[in-house]
């Protein structure tokens, strides 16, 4: 090998290592990952109920809360949020109420522990009962609903259409995030009175009135 | 004035088939002196060794042998009236190895200067028969490696971790100075060294001979320095943070500060060596641990001294301590937001150890040593009744563990007492006869409080179940020894050799073990198990041929074959592990327990292999061999009815009942004796498959109520693919490159998922440990050195010293979780091998 190659040779090599060396120097952050608890675990939805029976003519709200985590999530029940019920026309009708536990109609609670258990995949559901009375005491059903005679029964009035924004936010756990659904716009044809069916024939409140 | 000649000079030297001279420390010099122009043998040349006051006398034929030379580098002298004198610079006696120094003198009338030559060990041993890789002081000194761990690592046929040949990494036994340093209840070297007392270090990956035994992979013998006939002391820091933490994340936060010293007490009759170590590191999680302890979280204190005594020419005494002091704090990713909760280690040892060494004639020499080991562990602090025995506490997700501690204490401590000597002979030309005995009395204490909560297979803790206990107490006296005879024939004709050996080994656990029969149920084929009293644990021996065979097939080439039966006793703590008398009465609470019945794992090895030499300095080799391993300790489940000793609840015990088969090939090209480039490459592929990866194996599957399939399956250190490179180099401004190579392909995990933690995906899918593959991996390091001379005479240097691993930062995955994730649901940075570090240090010498 002649001089002049070995002195090139020995020039890349000292080039390379001299790169490798910059190496050392560039790059030096290496920080540990932060905490990322899961978010967004609780999925909601939020739906009405209208129930006329013999016993009871209320707009039930119901807040549906599913588990979308892959675990079990157990731990002290911290149920604290609101529903709003807004007339969607005027939205100064409105109604809102605090949630807690008591409104838990389905889930594995223990009551006297205040342990709540879900399962992956698993629901709970929240519930409210509105007398359509708003935050200011207003009975819409004298003051909002426009009725009219039903023509298949003279015993009863159905009022016209409304439709009504329900919304909800609710903290199930206080390792979770809020649950937030959208919101739902929900039509309703009040009744003014309950008929018996003997009477009369019923009316469907599980699909959305005309 | 000198006339110093460099010449690459092929020096065959006949080796012992790894049959040590004594116990792995020394070596023999031998060889012929020949007039250079009549070629006749030169009678009564003196051949001394500077430095070490030994020497000999060529006979009439013109032959010499020095016996029982250190391990070392040295200058030979030859001289006589009527002839050059001669100074052969730097010759390599590396353990287990026969060096041959053949010398030609020219007749001179009037006295000449002397000639100075350079030699180099020889690349070529003819008659190696075994496996064996020797890396002497220089070497390790300018590789990019901080423990004897990582030597191992770099030689062919091994992994990361310290498996050899695809063997567990228990089953690599490591000697310093001839005597085992093993951890004899947990596993694992029994105390760190500090590097700079090394001298050597021979690494037998396969085909060890009658002398060593208790182990089944890999023997690593590390022989230590001796004084010197001149005063040196040596100093070396070296840190890997340099530069703050706000400019440099990439450390551990580490220091290490050794000195050395050596020198003569009384002119040549008595010398000393010390070497101490301090290493202090906060490890790479220092980020997590500075929000709960101060720095340092590890230290560990190490050294070694040694006094040699010359009481004569022939007879010399040695005193060697060892100590290593450890102590540091776990670390696991899911407990980084209560790195409290885990306990405080700490890993205690001593060893001290008298010798004397005796050459009895020209042809035997005898050793007896006596050694004292002790290992103190601890885990935990306070007293063990300080334990809540609470279970620690889950946060929300179950994903970390963020209150309670980890009920885990214990205090072991282990001490053993080495009775062991050994006489070689030449005798005639042919015959290299060696014997040996040695005696090994144990002290084990073992008192463990241990719970864990039950958890699935998939990691999550199974609530409303009851902990595991572990906890257990227990104090024995075994004894082990073993004898071995072994001749090396060298066949002068053909340069051929046959070595021939046997070992006898035996233990005597001194424990007694439970007696659990087996009921048939009425006419059924079905019984029950019932424990009915104790017994005493058989004595075991146990008998272990070895052979090997290695012959020239040309002047630079030879082939070799080795077979032997090895085996190694089980850890302790798999025999003597809650089966304390007293707590068998008492019912049996615990999860495993020990067996002291437990028979040796034995290994039946051979090997075949052709070596070549392509040119002066460099050679290549291929090397196949296939291990089959039985007797695996593996764990089974007993369930006792109406047994008044063992209550009316189940345990398990370990047993041998598992095997494994390793097979490979490898291949190597070395390259020496040139300071541009010089190195070696290897290339191994290697298939290593069995039913049990560790102990606790078939227990587990049973309490995770897994159908596993009944077949043998890859092992978890099987990685077919190695290769591996080391590049030495001069560039220029003298600085000394070292680059290593290191490449494996993808290990297998097993691939089982879950959705949700607590049951497979599939119940259906069978259970197949090792299913699937990680990723390939890769590393790159580099070391550079520069030594400055700061005086002539007497001498003294100061070399710098960049270190770098991993530099060029690559993301080696080194666990997948079941479900395919690489760290798991928390994306554990602990999955992957550390990423790149770089350490400065400096060594000043004088």
């Amino acid at each position: 090998m002649t001089i002049s190659k070995l002195i090139r040779r020995s020039n890349a090599f000292f080039a390379v290592t001299i790169v490798l060396l910059l190496t050392f120097i560039g790059s030096c952050k290496e920080p540990l990952p932060p905490r990322n608890d899961p978010s967004d675990i609780l999925q909601g939805t939020i739906e009405g109920l209208y129930a006329l029976t013999a016993s009871e003519n209320t707009l039930k709200v119901i807040l549906t809360i599913r588990n979308t985590y892959d675990e079990t999530l157990q731990d002290t029940a911290y149920i604290l949020g609101s529903f709003r019920i807004i007339l969607a026309r005027d939205s100064s009708y409105h109604k809102s109420i605090t949630i807690a536990d008591t409104n838990l109609i389905e889930g594995t609670y223990n009551r006297n522990t205040g342990v709540l258990t879900m399962d992956p995949n698993t629901i709970i559901r929240l519930r409210y009962t509105w007398n359509f009375i708003d935050d200011y005491g207003r009975d819409l059903r004298r003051n909002i609903f426009q009725y009219q005679p039903d023509p298949n029964c003279a015993d009863r009035k159905i009022a016209l259409k409304e439709f009504f924004f329900l919304q909800s936010s609710v903290r199930v756990y206080r390792k979770t995030t809020t649950v937030a659904p959208p919101a739902t716009l929900y039509p309703l044809c009040h009744v003014d009175v309950y008929v018996d069916p003997r009477s009369c024939p019923p009316i469907r409140t599980d699909i959305p009135c005309e | 004035m000198r006339v110093i000649l460099y010449s690459f000079t092929i020096v065959l030297a006949s080796v012992l088939t790894s049959g040590s001279l004594v116990a792995g420390t020394n070596g023999i010099l031998e060889g012929r002196t020949i007039d250079k122009q009549t070629h006749d043998g030169i009678v009564g040349v003196n051949v001394t060794i500077d430095g070490m006051h030994l020497g000999g006398t060529t006979d009439s034929e013109g032959y010499y042998q020095i016996n029982n030379v250190r391990a070392g580098v040295y200058d030979v002298r030859f001289s006589i009236l009527g002839y050059q004198r001669i100074i052969m610079k730097q010759v390599t006696i590396i353990p287990d190895l026969r060096t041959r120094l053949n010398m030609e003198l020219n007749a001179s009338v009037i006295e000449l200067n002397a000639v100075e030559i350079r030699t180099e060990q020889p690349l070529i041993q003819r008659d190696q028969a075994a496996t064996e890789f020797s890396i002497g002081e220089t070497k390790i000194e300018n590789l990019p490696v901080s423990t004897i761990q990582e030597v191992v690592a770099l030689q062919p046929g091994t992994t990361l971790e310290g498996n050899v040949c695809g063997g567990k990494t228990a089953e690599v036994v490591y000697l310093v100075d001839g005597i085992q340093l093993q951890d004899v209840i947990g596993g694992g070297l029994g105390a760190t060294l500090p590097k700079s007392s090394i001298t050597a270090l021979t690494i037998y990956t396969g085909g060890f001979e009658a002398e060593y035994g208790n182990a089944l992979s890999g023997v690593i013998n590390v022989v230590t320095k001796t004084g010197s006939d001149r005063h040196t002391i040596g100093v070396r820091l070296e840190r890997d943070n340099w530069l703050p933490l706000e400019w440099n994340e990439q450390q551990d936060r580490e220091m290490e500060l050794e000195l050395t010293a050596s020198g003569p007490l009384l002119p040549r009759q008595l010398s000393y060596f010390t070497a101490h170590t301090a290493s202090f590191s906060d490890s790479r999680w220092w980020q997590d641990f500075r929000e709960f302890f101060p720095s340092s979280i590890s230290k560990n204190y190490s050294g070694l001294g040694k006094l040699e005594y010359e009481m004569s020419p022939s007879m010399k005494l040695n005193l060697q301590g060892i100590y290593s002091l450890h102590s540091w704090r776990d670390y696991e990713y899911s407990w980084r937001y209560n790195l409290d909760g885990l306990p405080a280690r700490s890993r205690n040892s001593y060893r001290l150890t008298a010798g004397i060494s005796q050459t009895l004639s020209d042809h035997s020499f005898y050793t007896v040593s006596m050694s004292e080991f002790l290992l103190k562990s601890r885990i935990g602090e306070g007293d063990k009744n300080d334990l809540s025995l609470q279970p620690y506490e889950y946060d929300f997700f179950l994903r970390y563990i963020i209150a309670g501690e980890r009920n885990w204490w214990a205090n072991t401590r282990q001490t053993i007492t080495t009775l062991k000597g050994d006489y070689t002979n030449q005798i005639g030309k042919e015959h290299f006869f060696k014997t040996g005995i040695e005696l090994n009395l144990y002290d084990i204490y073992s008192d463990l409080v241990k719970y864990e909560p039950q958890k699935t297979y998939f990691g999550k803790p199974i609530a409303d179940a009851p902990m595991l206990n572990y906890s257990n107490t227990y104090s024995y006296f075994p004894r082990s020894g073993s004898a071995f005879i072994q001749d090396k024939i060298q066949f002068e004709h053909d340069g051929s050799n046959l070595s021939l050996g046997i070992r006898w080994d035996f233990f005597d656990p001194r424990a007694e073990r439970p007696i659990v029969e087996y009921i048939a149920l009425n006419s059924s084929h079905d019984f029950k198990q019932q424990v009915t009293g104790t017994t005493r644990a058989r004595f075991k021996q146990q008998f272990s041929p070895r052979v090997a065979l290695a012959a020239p097939v040309g002047p630079l080439s030879f082939f070799f074959l080795n077979f032997g039966y090895y085996f190694q006793f089980p850890l302790f703590d798999y025999l003597y592990s809650g089966i304390n008398p007293v707590q068998l009465r008492e019912g049996v609470k615990n999860v495993l327990t020990g067996n002291p019945d437990l028979e040796p794992e034995r290994t039946i090895t051979w090997e075949i292999g052709f070596k070549n030499g392509i040119t002066n300095n460099i050679v290549w080799s291929v090397t196949y061999f296939q291990k089959h391993t039985e007797n695996q300790v593996d764990a089974k489940t007993l369930v006792p009815f109406d047994s008044k000793y063992a209550g009316d609840y189940g345990f398990a015990s370990y047993v041998n009942n598992a095997e494994a088969l390793a097979r490979g090939i490898e291949f190597v090209v070395s390259k020496e004796y040139d300071e541009r480039l010089s190195g070696s490459a290897s290339y191994a592929y290697m298939t290593t498959e069995g039913l049990s990866e560790y102990v606790d194996q078939q227990i587990n599957f049973a309490q995770w109520g897994f159908p596993v399939a009944p077949t043998t399956f890859p092992l978890s250190w099987d990685q077919r693919h190695t290769f591996k490179a080391n590049i030495e180099s001069k560039l220029p401004l003298g600085i000394q490159s070292n680059l290593i190579l290191l490449y494996n392909s993808a290990r297998p995990y097993t691939y089982y998922p879950t959705r949700d933690g607590f049951k497979p995906a599939n119940p259906t899918q069978q259970f197949v440990p090792n299913n699937a593959r990680m990723q390939n991996v890769f590393f790159l390091n580099l070391k550079l050195s520069k030594q400055f001379m700061l005086n002539e005479f007497p001498k003294s240097t100061l070399t710098i010293y960049a270190d770098g691993r991993n530099i060029l930062n690559t993301e080696n995955v080194k666990w997948i979780d079941s479900n395919g994730r690489i760290g798991g649901e928390l994306n554990d940075p602990g999955a992957y091998y550390d990423p790149r570090r770089v350490r400065i240090g400096a060594r000043v010498e004088f």
